[in-house]
């Protein structure tokens, strides 16, 4: 009776102004958002209000998510460290899909703490390498560990990707009105209630967001 | 245009749309997309129709197909002073679902539905309704969004195979939506008053969206905030926040009848911690319609109407709400004076001859 979904789309704003996360110049409030609006594999009804906004500039991508959670868990601080496990925001990436050379996952918990990799599937990943990350600027409301409420009804989390690391990556230049293919998702493995959010719905048995067929798409407005 | 004239082209234009109904058709099967992005193949002709969603169950009778339910929700059945008003028919169905809006599923099978329709917030329930019924489960609702409202609509017109009424409804909808933005579009932002609205029985649950507030010219204070969880638009927030917005108006949800209501006009000129607010000290708390288990389509409509009069009577005056009210209804029921007799049983006279 059911088929597939179909895939979202979305349209990265451009911008004509660089600016760097957190500043309150920045144009968030004329971004469209997004939501993540399917809370996969687990019935117990944790559904935490996320909102994404996303606009580019000639030297980066800029990522802004909202997140409706009181309590949170931040036990990670350091690069590459499992931050999934924390309350932890999600951005995988194939930016030149054609290209069929992978996608990134850029994971971050609360605090700002960043896991990411390169590759085509789960099992078949690279970590990225600080320099690879030169430019990525990450600034965040919670400001370090912490294990139940934060003091406000959400948290905020923004962060600019260099697209010179799409450039590295791929070997190929984001232009305006190119397609790429993304998903955003929400989930804490090992918080209070775990629960795992998705934008382009994940249509597998069991978690898994390392599932670029199921990515939906954004266009570089 | 002087303000009367524009009311006078706002009323024409309120009344100058009517109802018709139209026959069903056999078709090949049909697919949709519902509110929770799953695509759903419908059966070529649906004929029994359960529906769990009290909107949907609404617009399923103003598309003319209301002879098709075959069981409603409990909250239908118990809470909605409206629904009877419209279809008195619905008395005689069978509830299929509890108080804690769980599916009685030995009676749901027991009616033997071509369809059910489900709400989008408990969307657990969609699958599991789906895997244990095998029957095509749509889950639908505006969310409080007047173009999810339109989609959701055109969406029932498509399964039930009246495309054309559900075309002429939102036509009509929009072409008065439209009536109405247009009497205080040329109010600038700053002379659109910051409104607080406590609904859900609660001062301090607030929905973080109303587009009929924004559509007749007001500001909701709570715009911007996030919802408590995915599938709401409330929020529930503290004195001190509205304390610190200081609202121009106060918004009650009303849709109770009085003797129900935990918060009401007076409850809140009286309340001291709120003596300061603007809107206490200028008197403009006003009760409002506000959702009833997201929207009844007629009654949004009236509700924009009341609200754009409230918050600019300069530029939409007295609209003549029961008479205007009564034909909305009217164009999407079929039935004679609806909204007056909602407004006995709901004892809102006070918000009407104002």
């Amino acid at each position: 009776m059911t088929h597939d979904a179909p895939r979202p789309s979305y349209t990265i704003r451009p911008v004509a102004a660089e600016f760097r996360p957190g500043d309150p110049a920045a144009p968030w409030a004329d971004i469209t958002p997004i939501w993540i609006g399917h809370y996969l594999w687990l019935a117990n009804d944790y559904r935490p209000a996320v909102e994404v906004r996303l606009c580019w500039s000639r030297g980066f991508l800029h990522v802004r998510f909202r997140v409706g959670e009181k309590r949170v868990r931040v036990k990670y601080t350091k690069f590459q460290d499992p931050v999934y496990k924390d309350s932890c925001v999600e951005f995988f990436i194939d930016a030149f899909p054609e290209s069929r050379q992978g996608y990134i996952n850029f994971e971050t918990n609360a605090a700002g703490a960043l896991l990411a990799a390169f590759g085509p599937d789960r099992s078949r990943r690279e970590p990225l390498w600080p320099e690879d990350l030169a430019g990525f600027d990450v600034v965040s409301s919670i400001p370090g560990p912490i294990d139940g409420e934060h003091g406000a009804a959400e948290w905020t989390l923004e962060y600019r990707i260099p697209l010179a690391l799409f450039r590295k990556i791929y070997g190929q230049e984001v232009r305006p009105g190119h397609r790429a293919a993304a998903n955003f998702y929400k989930c804490g493995d090992e918080t209070e209630v775990p629960h795992y959010g998705a934008w382009s719905r994940v249509e597998t048995p069991a978690p898994d967001f390392h599932r670029p067929e199921f990515f939906g798409q954004v266009v570089f407005g | 245009m002087p303000a009367r004239n524009i009311l006078t082209f706002c009323v024409a234009a309120l009344l100058a749309v009517s109802a018709s109904a139209e026959a069903g058709q056999a078709r090949g099967s049909v697919t949709v997309v519902d509110s929770l992005g799953r695509k759903v193949v419908v059966p070529e002709r649906v004929g029994r129709i359960i529906s769990l969603e009290p909107e949907v169950t609404r617009i399923i009778v103003a598309l003319g197909a209301g002879e098709r339910l075959v069981g409603v929700d409990f909250f239908l059945r118990n809470h909605d002073r409206l629904f009877p008003l419209v279809f008195p028919a619905a008395g005689r169905l069978p509830v299929v679902s509890n108080q804690g809006q769980e599916l009685n599923y030995e009676e749901a099978v027991r009616l033997r539905p071509d369809i059910v329709f489900a709400s989008p917030s408990e969307f657990r329930m969609t699958e599991a309704i789906e895997r244990k019924m095998r029957v095509p489960v749509v889950a639908l609702a505006s969310m409080g969004r007047f173009q999810d409202l339109f989609s959701e609509i055109e969406t029932l017109g498509r399964i039930l195979g009246r495309e054309g009424r559900a075309a002429e409804l939102t036509a009509q909808f929009k072409d008065r939506l439209d009536a109405v933005e247009r009497l205080v579009s040329s109010k600038p932002a700053e002379a659109r008053p910051s409104v607080y609205l406590s609904f859900w029985g609660s001062l301090v649950r607030t929905p973080v969206s109303y587009e009929p507030v924004d559509a007749a010219g007001g500001r909701n204070a709570a715009s911007g905030l996030l919802p408590d969880y995915l599938g709401t638009v409330g929020v529930t927030i503290s004195i001190e926040k509205i304390l610190l917005w200081d609202p121009e108006v106060i918004l009650v949800q009303g849709n109770y009848p009085p003797a129900e209501r935990r918060v009401t006009v007076e409850s809140i000129l009286r309340d001291p911690r709120l003596a300061s607010l603007r809107a206490v000290r200028s008197g403009r708390v006003h009760f409002t319609f506000g959702f009833w288990y997201w929207w009844d389509p007629a009654l949004v409509l009236v509700e924009t109407l009341y609200l754009a009069h409230l918050l600019h009577p300069e530029e939409a005056p007295d609209p003549d709400l029961v008479r205007v009210g009564d034909i909305i209804f009217k164009d999407f029921y079929g039935v004679e004076g609806v909204f007056g007799a909602l407004c006995r049983l709901l004892e809102c006279h006070e918000w009407t001859t104002r």
